[in-house]
């Protein structure tokens, strides 16, 4: 087992770069077949002292297709700053390829070209050496989150990291772009006193809560009847069809206008917060998908290679194969627009697909190609605004984050458009639906009733409401006991259960993660991410690691968090708008399985990540 | 089960009444490079809608507004978070080459000081053309009749 490389030992001979981002350099030496069985490797150096960079993300981009399996795939220095990509990586695959080095606090010094295109090669191995040297400026490569960390933790920015974050990272490329405008624009009117310039900011805001309001209509799939076009602006605007409300709505234009930065030009003085646990051995693969599909989720079943992807934007599922790269689809058989939204694998093969759109839940079975459907509709009045449909989220899964029904045959599901908890019977089809937990004032849709999971004896759904409340739906009595009550703004999302029936609850909004034990129905402890601006969409648990696995949406980072030492560890992503929504692990080879998921279809990378953790 | 959150909302102290001056700042080159300098990552999210692959024909006049996502802040004659789209026929009906081309160019690099203090987004997806064509149809077919 090669070492786990932590920030202690990144800062050995006195460096403090890896604290920060960057992108890189590449000095590239065609040698003769050296030694290494490795068709590609090399070393990152520091201009200053020559010394070897350990921790730096080498990334190969390479053409897709050809069976080569992932077309990018990244790997990390060692101690000494080397790196190897791994034997499958065929010399035949690396013509006209690119690679490139990502590490924060690093920026590439020469050669001056990045992404560095490999010469034609078709038999010898190569050894691409990188210079890079320490930057202050971080603004290059840094995670959303990283613009965030300034502003003093409050209520408040927990609930805009909350409402903000759901969609897209904050602030992504655009919403840097708008804040740039604001100001740009406040000076042309000469407005730039501080009474005016503070309401203009105010106005401008609150315009793009109004605004997001009716971009939250993009996230429907093809041909959607869900249409903005046929809604007056009152209706797109009113509270109970809208994820924030009008009070929510101010609270946020406020804080926004107080504390967003107001120059994007030059970020200092962030650092990941952990450290990386990341080896030589760590291997990301990237399986670039079409641009106008949105797989926003992936599952896999038990004994199957494939990885599954739910396409929302396309009304079809992905089968990718891992091992070639190739991808096939598979649409679903509806003359409705359905919106694949989220995917969990089962132990005989089946996928089980909630829908966006059409208050469907699928099963599929890859063995027959075959599909049933079930609708979850009920009182549906035709008025095709958010929040009008029931809109089937999550359904249960238990430890092994496998499809889980009670023991009457039920699975569980959670309905976000109407805060209720159904049971669909997939034997019988019968359905039932049940009151999630209340809140005074608040309309189903901005309570989001969202994340679910199945306790081992099947007694307890538990649910997370994003408005913040945790619960246990009692699958016999039909009612919420242990209610778990959190701050607004902290955000409980996509829970995870453990083999000692920990429940493992990600706090979205505020940045933590919570230990509660579902036998004692008792709180344990609350852990601070590594950064609180991560937003983890969900959580894992891997039973070989015993490790939970943190899908992190604004960080650009996965988190692994230990249970024993207490401690998280950082792998960072090969790129940014690495918004991640769920991570699957693989039972066979361990391996973690993801996607990317920024909202809309188009606005961030559409691919597949493969992640050999390297432990 | 009806259970109250905690948590007091801050609100507002005074909402300042929104600002009825209508600053015309030619402020389109500031944008235009505002908007160029800023690439997001592998320039995703970029793409002009004409690339997009569709099934369809290619959006024209109003269906082009609703796919280009002006439709969620202009309306027909509903104020959103821009002037509806019947007032800015009326403000430019007898207006010239050069202000037209200005407004193509707003709509692609966004703006601001005409109507309000709220800038509009830069529209990077929309392709000079398609924007000449939108200003073109609204002021053909949004004006009183
Ligand atoms: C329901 C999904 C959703 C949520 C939640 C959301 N956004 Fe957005 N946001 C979008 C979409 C879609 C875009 C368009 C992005 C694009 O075109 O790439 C966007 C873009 C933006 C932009 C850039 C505007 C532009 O087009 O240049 C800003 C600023 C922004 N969002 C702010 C926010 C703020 C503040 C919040 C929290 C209130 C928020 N967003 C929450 C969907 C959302
Ligand atoms: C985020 C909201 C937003 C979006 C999206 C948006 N606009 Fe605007 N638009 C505005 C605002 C705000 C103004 C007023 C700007 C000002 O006061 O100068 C405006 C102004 C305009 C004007 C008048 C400009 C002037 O100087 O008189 C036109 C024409 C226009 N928009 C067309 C479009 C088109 C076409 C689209 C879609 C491609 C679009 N807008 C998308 C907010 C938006």
């Amino acid at each position: 087992m090669e070492k786990i490389l932590g920030w202690s030992s990144l800062l050995k001979g006195g460096s403090k770069l890896l604290k920060n981002a960057v992108t890189v350099v590449a000095l590239l030496l065609v040698t003769g077949a050296a030694a290494q069985a490795n068709s590609l490797s090399g070393r990152v150096i520091r201009l200053a002292d020559g010394q070897g960079v350990p921790g730096v993300s080498v990334i190969l981009n390479r053409r897709a297709g050809d069976g080569i399996g992932a077309d990018i795939i990244t790997v990390f220095t060692g101690e000494d700053g080397e790196y190897h990509f791994p034997d499958d990586v065929s010399p035949s695959s690396l013509s006209g390829a690119s690679l490139s080095v990502r590490a924060l606090g690093y920026q590439q010094l020469s050669p001056t070209a990045s992404p560095f295109i490999l010469s034609q090669n078709d038999e010898k191995k190569l050894s691409v050496n990188f210079t890079v040297k320490i930057v202050n400026d971080l603004s290059e490569n840094a995670p959303a989150s990283a613009w965030l960390a300034k502003i003093p933790e409050s209520n408040e920015k927990d609930f805009v990291r909350l409402q903000c974050i759901g969609c897209h990272q904050f602030p992504t490329p655009k919403v840097m772009q708008y804040s740039k405008q604001i100001e740009a624009g406040a000076v042309a009117m000469g407005m730039t006193d501080e009474e005016s310039s503070a309401m203009v900011r105010k106005e401008s805001w609150e315009a793009i809560v109004k605004y997001m309001r009716a971009r939250m209509y993009d996230i429907f799939p093809d041909g959607t009847n869900i249409d903005i076009s046929k809604l007056a602006w009152h209706q797109i605007q009113d509270n109970e069809t809208t994820l924030f409300n009008a009070e929510d709505g101010k609270l946020i234009a406020e804080f926004a206008a107080t504390h967003m930065p107001r120059s994007y030009d030059a970020l200092t003085g962030y650092d990941y917060g952990a450290e990386l646990g990341v080896s030589t051995k760590t291997v990301i693969r990237e399986y670039t998908l079409p641009d106008t599909s949105f797989v926003r989720e992936v599952a896999m079943t038990t004994g199957s290679p494939y990885v599954w992807g739910a396409d929302l934007q396309k009304n079809r599922l992905l089968r990718l194969d891992p091992q070639t790269g190739k991808q096939d689809w598979f649409y679903v058989p509806s003359d409705m627009p359905t919106g694949p939204h989220t995917i969990v694998g089962d132990y005989t093969g089946n996928l089980w697909i909630a829908m966006m759109e059409g208050d469907v839940l699928a099963k599929y079975t890859p063995e027959k190609n075959d599909w049933k459907l079930w609708s979850l509709r009920e009182d549906f009045d035709g008025a095709a605004a958010v929040g009008s449909e029931a809109m089937v989220h999550d359904l249960t899964f238990d430890k092994n984050y496998k499809l889980a029904q009670d023991k009457n045959g039920n699975i569980w599901l959670t309905l976000i458009g109407h805060n209720k908890m159904a049971s669909l019977n997939p034997d019988t089809g019968d359905v039932n639906r049940y009151d999630a937990v209340q809140i005074e004032g608040r309309s189903p849709i901005s309570i989001s009733l969202y994340g679910t999971l199945l306790s081992d004896d099947g007694t307890c759904a538990w649910y997370a409401q994003l408005v913040g409340v945790v619960a246990c739906f009692n699958t016999e009595t039909h009612e919420s006991e242990s209610v778990i009550e959190f701050s607004e703004g902290s955000g409980p999302r996509r829970m995870a259960i453990d083999g000692d029936g920990i429940l493992w609850i990600p706090l979205f909004g505020s940045g933590k993660l919570v230990k509660y034990d579902t036998n004692a129905r008792k709180l344990l402890n609350t852990y601070d991410l590594p950064d609180l601006s991560a937003a983890p969409y969900s959580v894992t648990w891997d039973p070989k690691r015993n490790i939970i696995w943190c899908a992190n949406s604004n960080v650009d980072a996965i988190y692994g968090f230990d249970p024993k030492s207490e401690t998280f560890s950082v792998l960072p992503l090969p790129r940014g708008m690495g918004y991640l929504r769920r991570i699957e692990v693989d039972e066979n080879t361990g391996d973690l399985v993801t996607t990317y998921a920024n909202i809309p279809t188009g606005s961030g990378p559409s691919k597949v990540v493969i992640i050999e953790v390297g432990d | 089960m009806v259970r109250k959150l905690t948590g007091e909302k801050q609100m507002w102290q005074q909402r300042f009444s929104t600002c009825k001056a209508i600053i015309l700042v030619a402020l389109g080159l500031l944008y235009a490079e505002a908007s160029l300098a800023q690439t997001s990552p592998e320039g995703v999210g970029q793409k002009r809608l004409a690339d997009r692959p569709t099934a369809e024909e290619k959006p024209v006049g109003a269906q082009f507004l609703v796919k280009a996502g002006c439709v969620a802040c202009h309306g027909m004659d509903e104020v959103r978070i821009g002037p509806s789209y019947r007032s800015i026929a009326e403000q430019y009906t007898d207006a010239d080459a050069d202000t037209l081309e200005w407004l193509a160019q707003k709509i692609v690099f966004g703006g601001v000081g005409k109507w309000g203090v709220v800038p509009m987004v830069a529209n990077p997806h929309v392709q000079i053309e398609e924007a000449r064509e939108s200003i073109s149809w609204i002021l053909k077919n949004a004006k009183e009749q």
